[in-house]
């Protein structure tokens, strides 16, 4: 066997793991907060990568300028949902909110299929072509910045947790909901925040992996279904161990694809899946908002 | 006594319009295609494909001096949909030809309806083998393909390949992905060795653990079978890789986004097969090219011009036989001798064309077209 | 010579298909309180099992339809084994995607499925080796298997088990007390639910003659979330008015799928934050502490 082939599919497979982790821990944050399968999850991610696209190509603003104000858009988008779906149904039973997001994302697949049609379009990036050798192995540069992205974002988001009085609000929140009441927490703004930074963080991943690949209305769909697995593997509601379980997933596809043949890629993240539920149906890491 | 009288009188009429069949004075074209869904940008091609082959008929009087119009229903290249958009081109718009889907898959659901319903069908298109083997002689004899099928592209491609040793797939994992694999791997030299095959979904961006496969194993050359979008990732992220062995059978050499990775010389050596190219130039190509460019400003691509050829050879055969009767335009077509933009248009007994196909390879950074002839 | 359009006539047998694919949605969610997106799995594996029995082994359709039922049920309680035991979110997510993971598997097990290329050619249905030949006929029998699915339904939901899975949805503690297992309620709902399908499908692939990995998509299961709770999730004639509203007037409007989409999602939300006595009526569990089902 060749080890260079090795090292290199462990080299890809923690860069994509790490996309996959951070695409995966807004919808895992959610989750454990707001007790709510966001099913517009995978759209958060296409609408942020199609403003980016935009703002680059249409408006003309540099990727570097227009990353950050797409995610501050898409923090703005996650409370509008907030205000639309979950402060309206927080009392009601969850099938509803489900729906409710289902519907959500159909609306916006169609609204963007509508508006931009459905021809792949592709967003350029200064690190566009860039790539290392370091012994044998490559390094692409938005490979690499996606990998720098989410790990900022996780230490970022485990400090706010941990340190703010907001984050533990929102920790507060995800152990009891009807404690938080008593204790003065107001669960309408831990709901709103929440809603924000589930969208920011999916919109962090989305404009760091975009220019990898291109945009169609439907690239959701792929997304919320790897965030769902990685989610499930991980733990519902577990912000490391969705990261952690994204790396598994990333790593364990590249081994697969690159030693079986790529039609086995998709294969990999439901048997993982399947395998978690018959076995361990609370995740690796179980269920809480662990930091 | 006159108002209730007006009021029945703007019933009936209305109750006959809706009922009445579509004005008889113009010869029909219907087809189904990808109006809306992931394919649309290509239903698009089809649309004005059809749009000037109708246009340049009209200009020349129309046909047995009938003006010529084409319906175009949305089928998403979904089976289910297209056999209801063929049902409606066939029972509500009444159509005199129709054509196939872009899909094989729809393609094949429809042919049976046209059977059915005596209609003459032109698959324009569609490249699945089995769509020669159902029409013609012992089975749907209302069916015509005037385009190749990927048996004969893959014998084109095959030949080329005669002198390669080592070679590895990437194909789409779709019918159209699998069937022409299989049909190369059977037509390649004896002694040839496959190395791998790897087949990925037609939204995958990612294709850094088969390349990294392909680094250390090496193969001579390495088969491509995708769609333009697809394809031209896989040869972005080919360049990255630092890859030498040249991309061979159907990758998207053609495309127009694909230019500035060709000119880095990155990919001399590598060629394509395919149906129809627009930038080869020849008197009749250019007629079809020019209009189209200054008109959309894009280049037709192979959809297009299925269409517009094969609205062109339904034409002909109208003429010839000198009405829109089904069986005699049906019997016209059988005798098809069409003189097309690529070469002459004629139908085996399975009712399929053996039009030139054009062998495209990347010299010095540009594309070099030749025509060739169909096996 | 038919006095009716074949073209209205394929509407008919369209709406048929869907009458039953909503009667087997309403099992699971109008009746149980239980949201499986599921449905495509069941409706495709009863397309492929029809087909490949008639292609394969030359079986007349009156069996090969009760088989392709048989399937479906049987992949509803393989499917409702693992995933009852989960939370209730988990449940949907596991639902959703099995019809992914049967997709993948329809792709890839060429041997069985030929994969992409699909299954073509599928004869239509030999009932006792007579033919329905042409749409009229079709239009005759997927009427009357309307009326069977309708029939079936009212005789399960009125049946001791079919009580049993409304008490179990309004109020689970309360029938855990009254002796009911939820658990079996449950598979039960998932049998007959996928029983439904399953027979929807295979009507479907020898209608259509042709089927492939595209029939396990979602996009049926957004259509019949619309039919069935716009309908009125819940009722016997609901579900019926819904598939006959929501397969005519797309095509009477000849919407483009992406108008018909968005206009079914916009249904969508309106309904479900609008309707609050709805949805409560078919996920009361709410008091229940805990996720649900599984913990």
């Amino acid at each position: 066997m060749d080890v260079s082939m090795l090292l290199q599919f462990l080299a890809n497979g923690v860069s994509v793991g790490l996309g996959y982790g951070l695409a995966a821990v807004g919808l895992a944050l959610v989750f454990g907060i707001l007790e709510q399968v966001n099913f517009a999850h995978g759209e958060i991610y296409m609408v942020g990568a199609f403003t980016l696209w935009f703002l680059g190509q249409s408006a003309g603003v540099p990727y570097w300028l227009g990353y950050p104000v797409m995610v501050v858009a898409m923090a703005a988008f996650g409370l509008l949902l907030a205000e639309v779906v979950f402060l309206p149904t927080l009392h009601r039973p969850f099938e509803t909110v489900i729906l409710a997001t289902l519907a959500v994302s159909i609306i916006l697949q169609n609204l963007v299929r509508l508006v931009f049609g459905a021809t792949p379009l592709h967003i350029d990036s200064p690190l566009d072509g860039m790539t290392l050798e370091l012994g044998g192995v490559l390094f692409f540069g938005q490979r690499i910045f996606v990998s720098v992205v989410a790990i900022v974002a996780l230490a970022g988001l485990v400090a706010f947790l941990r340190r703010t009085e907001t984050g533990r609000a929102m920790r507060a929140m995800a152990q009891n909901k009807d404690a938080c009441l008593m204790v003065g927490i107001d669960i309408r703004r831990v709901t709103r925040i929440t809603a924000a930074a589930g969208a920011a963080l999916c919109a962090l991943a989305a404009g760091a992996m975009a220019p990898m690949f291109d945009l169609y209305p439907n690239m959701g769909t792929d997304v919320v279904f790897k965030s769902f697995a990685v989610v499930i593997i991980g733990g519902m509601g577990n912000i490391s161990g969705a990261m952690l379980a994204g790396l598994l997933l990333g790593v364990a596809e590249s081994f697969a694809s690159g030693m079986l043949g790529a039609t086995y890629r998709d294969g990999v993240g439901f048997t993982l899946m399947i395998i978690m539920l018959l076995l361990r149906p609370q995740g690796i890491f179980g269920k809480s908002v662990r930091v | 006594m006159r108002k209730p009288a007006l009021l029945y009188a703007l019933a009936v009429t209305l109750a006959l319009g809706a009922t009445a069949p579509s004005l008889a004075a113009d010869i029909q074209i219907g087809f189904p295609g990808p109006i809306s869904g992931p394919a649309s940008f290509l239903g698009q091609q089809m649309k004005w494909g059809a749009e000037q082959a109708v246009e340049e008929l009209n200009q020349r009087g129309g046909v047995l001096g009938r003006k010529v119009s084409f319906i175009m229903q949305d089928s998403q290249c979904r089976p289910a949909d297209a056999v209801s958009a063929a049902q409606k081109l066939i029972s509500q718009d009444k159509v005199d030809v129709l054509l196939g889907d872009l899909c094989s898959g729809a393609t094949m659901a429809v042919m049976p309806l046209a059977e059915a319903a005596h209609k003459p069908m032109i698959v324009s298109i569609s490249t699945l083998p089995e769509i020669t083997d159902k029409a013609g002689v012992g089975g749907n004899k209302w069916v015509f393909r005037t385009v190749p099928d990927d048996r004969m592209l893959a014998s084109v491609i095959g030949t080329q390949l005669a002198q390669t040793k080592t070679i590895s797939f990437i194909a789409e994992d779709t019918d159209y992905g699998r069937s022409a694999v299989k049909l190369v791997k059977a037509r390649l030299g004896a002694g040839a060795k496959v190395v791998s095959e790897d087949y990925v979904k037609n939204t995958e961006t990612d294709f850094l653990p088969v390349l990294t496969r392909l680094r250390s194993t090496k193969p001579q050359a390495l088969a491509i079978f995708m769609l333009d979008q697809q394809g031209f990732n896989l040869m972005k992220q080919y360049t990255q890789f630092g890859l030498k062995m040249p991309l061979v059978a159907r990758p998207p050499l053609l495309a127009p986004l694909a230019k500035s990775l060709l000119a880095t010389g990155k990919f001399d050596g590598s060629w394509t097969v395919y149906p129809y190219f627009d930038q080869y130039s020849s008197p009749a190509n250019d007629a079809f090219v020019k209009p189209f460019v200054a008109q959309h400003k894009q280049g037709p691509h192979y959809v297009a011009y299925g269409v517009y050829e094969s609205i062109m050879v339904a034409a002909d055969a109208i003429r010839r036989a000198g009405s829109t009767d089904p069986d005699a335009v049906r019997e016209a077509l059988r005798k098809t001798d069409y003189k097309g933009i690529l070469g002459p248009i004629a139908f085996d007994d399975h009712n399929q064309s053996h039009n030139n196909l054009m062998f495209v390879k990347v010299e010095h950074g540009k594309l070099a077209v030749k025509l060739i002839p169909s096996q | 010579m038919s006095a009716i359009s074949p073209y209205f006539l394929h509407i008919g047998v369209m709406t048929g298909i869907f009458v039953l694919l909503a009667q087997s949605l309403n099992v699971m969610l109008g009746y149980s309180g239980l949201l499986s997106l599921a449905t495509p799995a069941f409706f495709g594996m009863g397309a492929y099992a029809s087909a490949l029995l008639t292609l394969r082994l030359g079986w007349d359709s009156s069996l090969t339809l009760i088989c392709a039922s048989a399937v479906g049920a049987l992949s509803g309680l393989a499917l409702g084994v693992p995933s009852l035991r989960l939370s209730r979110h988990s449940f949907v997510i596991v639902t959703l995607s099995a019809t992914l993971l049967l997709q993948l598997v329809a792709s890839n097990w060429i041997g069985l499925t030929r994969g992409a290329l699909g299954i073509a050619d599928i004869p239509t249905v030999h009932l006792f080796g007579m033919p329905l030949a042409g749409k009229s006929a079709w239009l005759a029998f997927m009427a009357a298997l309307s009326v069977v699915g309708v029939a079936a339904t009212w005789l399960i939901v009125s049946s001791r088990l079919g009580r049993a899975m409304i008490a179990v949805r309004d109020n689970e503690p309360l029938a855990i007390a009254a002796g009911i297992d939820p658990l079996k309620i449950r598979l039960f709902a998932f049998a007959c639910s996928g029983a439904l399908a399953g027979l929807a499908g295979a009507c479907y692939a020898h209608y259509l003659s042709f089927i492939d990995p595209g029939i396990f998509g979602f996009s049926i299961s957004e259509s019949l979330l619309v039919m069935v709770i716009l309908g009125g999730a819940g009722t016997l004639w609901g579900p019926v008015a819904g598939a006959v509203i929501f397969t005519i007037l797309p095509e009477a409007l000849s919407m483009a799928p992406e108008v018909k989409s968005l206009l079914y999602g916009v249904l969508l939300l309106l309904i479900v934050l609008f309707m609050p006595q709805g949805m409560a009526r078919w996920f009361g569990r709410q008091v229940a502490a805990g996720a649900g089902t599984g913990k």
